[in-house]
């Protein structure tokens, strides 16, 4: 493990006993001693604070929506029709069960007379090959087996709604050089980012960021590609003129490796965007824009912090990176 | 006289509601598996609040999250013998949940299946930049929760997303409960970490 680049240490004999603090797992005894021990250490009260936004990350509500289903009612109906159904359908493994036992002592039976035919010293009148038995299954029970083997899932589609509608997917071979971005480059320049969305669209992921991507992916093609270009083309005309005189004040300012400040700079362009226009903000089309003023950003200042944001940003608007690989 | 006649009708009440009380969860399972399909209905109703927020959780999709929480419940009726009725039915069903909710999350993605999530909504300026912000920040938790080691990773998804005890933790994992506080300390102190390394100090806070 590698220590923290930056930030406080943590105590630590107070780890385990900080987590188990947080999930409100610690006896009274230890619940007393962490107390007291936050009191007087500053840097296990901030570790504490960046353990619960971490927690609040995860744990916080979708926005707008009531953790529970719609109607309790209708649900409480849709599961109990499918597990009716499941509990009335007798299982494959209860069909061979089922005919197992008849169908084995039958071919047993027939086995054991074919064997004790062969085996059974010869004399020579005797025919050398056995008789036909007639311990074998019936054609009604062959019938029977075949339609049970035969007989389709019925298996409910887990959704009601629409399947997922098949789409052409293009194979853009490059991503979009985002650290290339200039400040020249000013004027409405979110179309190459159709690319980029196209790409995430055919690289389908795994892992728990999915959801994440599938909305970007999902909003990009809907917001980006689908709304009135000429409206958006002057919204983001407008937006760039912002943001090229704010990071020109920055700048002057002397300001341009604080993270915090460039925050400040979107939230206001940001904060613009939404005034000016009556449509909902774009998640994508924010992140993008955000991408892009890290990237200039970064080449200015050459923070590698801030180059990593771009990198992570990147990851995030481009397509799914594998498993671990913000490490 | 007045007293007693009180007391003796306050103790038939009482007994009158406890016989009314619901059946316990154990009560409804050994039910279930005597043939009563229907009694199911009561486990349904009372852990569809709690199957549901993990399922949320997880998906972020209110459409998905319903499908998960369908599933899970069927999941948990199919695999019913297997539960042990010593141990409580909420944090056995939120395992199957979590799981369920996993499974489906990576399925769909293979799928390419298109579903609409959370909208932004533009009402308030100051909402879009903190929403956008706090996207930001999810997905960059998100992406460190995957970077985890496999069996932090599942005892921290145990924990952060389906509420379950240590010692609940402790039992489905098969671990002993020290076990989980030092698995969850370390996961804690690794996403801090690589969420630092990422720029996610003290600003992240404020979000």
């Amino acid at each position: 493990m590698s220590a923290p680049g930056r930030g406080e240490n943590i105590c630590l004999n107070m780890r385990d006993l900080l987590s188990a603090y947080l999930d409100g797992e610690t006896t009274p005894e230890e619940t007393a001693r962490v107390d007291a021990h936050l009191n007087t250490c500053e840097a296990c009260r901030v570790v504490l604070a960046r353990y619960r936004t971490i927690e609040r990350a995860i744990a916080g509500e979708v926005p707008g929506a009531d953790p529970a289903p719609q109607d309790s009612a209708v649900f409480t109906d849709a599961v109990m029709s499918r597990i009716r159904e499941v509990a009335d359908r007798p299982t494959l493994k209860a069909h061979i069960l089922k005919w197992r036992t008849p169908v084995v002592s039958a071919l047993a039976i027939a086995a054991t007379v074919v064997l004790a035919l062969y085996l059974r010293p010869r004399t020579p009148e005797e025919p050398i090959h056995p008789v036909p038995t007639t311990t074998v299954p019936s054609p009604q029970e062959r019938r029977e087996t075949a339609q049970i083997a035969s007989k389709p899932s019925e298996r409910r589609p887990l959704t009601s709604g629409g399947a997922p509608t098949p789409r052409t997917r293009a194979q853009i071979a490059e991503p979009p050089v985002v650290a290339s971005a200039e400040l020249g480059q000013a004027m409405g320049d979110i179309a190459p980012d159709e690319t980029s969305i196209q790409d995430a669209k055919a690289k389908p992921a795994r892992g728990g960021v999915s959801f994440v991507q599938d909305f970007y992916a999902t909003r990009a093609a809907q917001t980006i590609t689908g709304a009135a270009p000429a409206k958006r083309d002057s919204v983001l005309l407008d937006l760039r003129r912002k943001a090229d005189a704010m990071r020109t004040e920055l700048v002057s300012a002397n300001e341009t490796n604080s993270v915090d400040s460039l925050k400040l700079l979107l939230g206001d362009v940001l904060a613009r965007i939404a005034e000016r226009t009556g449509e909902p903000l774009d998640v994508r089309a924010a992140l993008t824009f955000w991408r892009q003023e890290y990237a200039v950003l970064a080449k200015q200042s050459g923070d590698s912090v801030v180059q990593s944001r771009v990198s992570r940003l990147e990851g995030i608007l481009r397509s799914a990176q594998p498993k671990g690989s913000f490490e | 006289m007045i007293s007693l006649a009180g007391v003796t009708a306050v103790l038939v009440v009482i007994a009158a509601l406890r016989s009314l009380e619901a059946a316990s969860d154990q009560e409804i399972v050994s039910g279930v598996l005597g043939g009563n399909t229907d009694d199911f209905e009561g486990l349904v109703v009372r852990y569809q609040r709690q199957v549901f927020r993990i399922a949320l959780r997880v998906t972020r999709d209110r459409d998905n999250a319903a499908d998960v929480a369908q599933e899970a419940f069927v999941r948990a009726f199919v695999a019913l013998k297997q539960y042990d009725a010593n141990r409580p039915f909420g944090a056995w069903i939120s395992r199957i949940t979590l799981n369920t909710a996993l499974t489906l999350c990576s399925s769909r993605k293979k799928q390419g299946d298109e579903r609409r999530t959370a909208t932004l909504d533009n009402s308030n300026a100051a909402d879009a930049f903190s929403t956008v912000a706090r996207t930001e920040f999810e997905t960059a938790v998100r992406a460190a929760i995957a970077g985890l080691p496999d069996g932090i990773r599942e005892t921290f998804e145990l924990r952060a997303y389906a509420d379950l005890s240590y010692d609940e933790i402790a039992h489905e994992l098969g671990v002993p409960r020290g076990t989980v506080m030092s698995r969850l300390a370390r996961a804690r102190e690794r996403l801090r970490e690589v969420l630092e390394q990422q720029g996610f100090g003290r600003e992240s806070e404020a979000v």
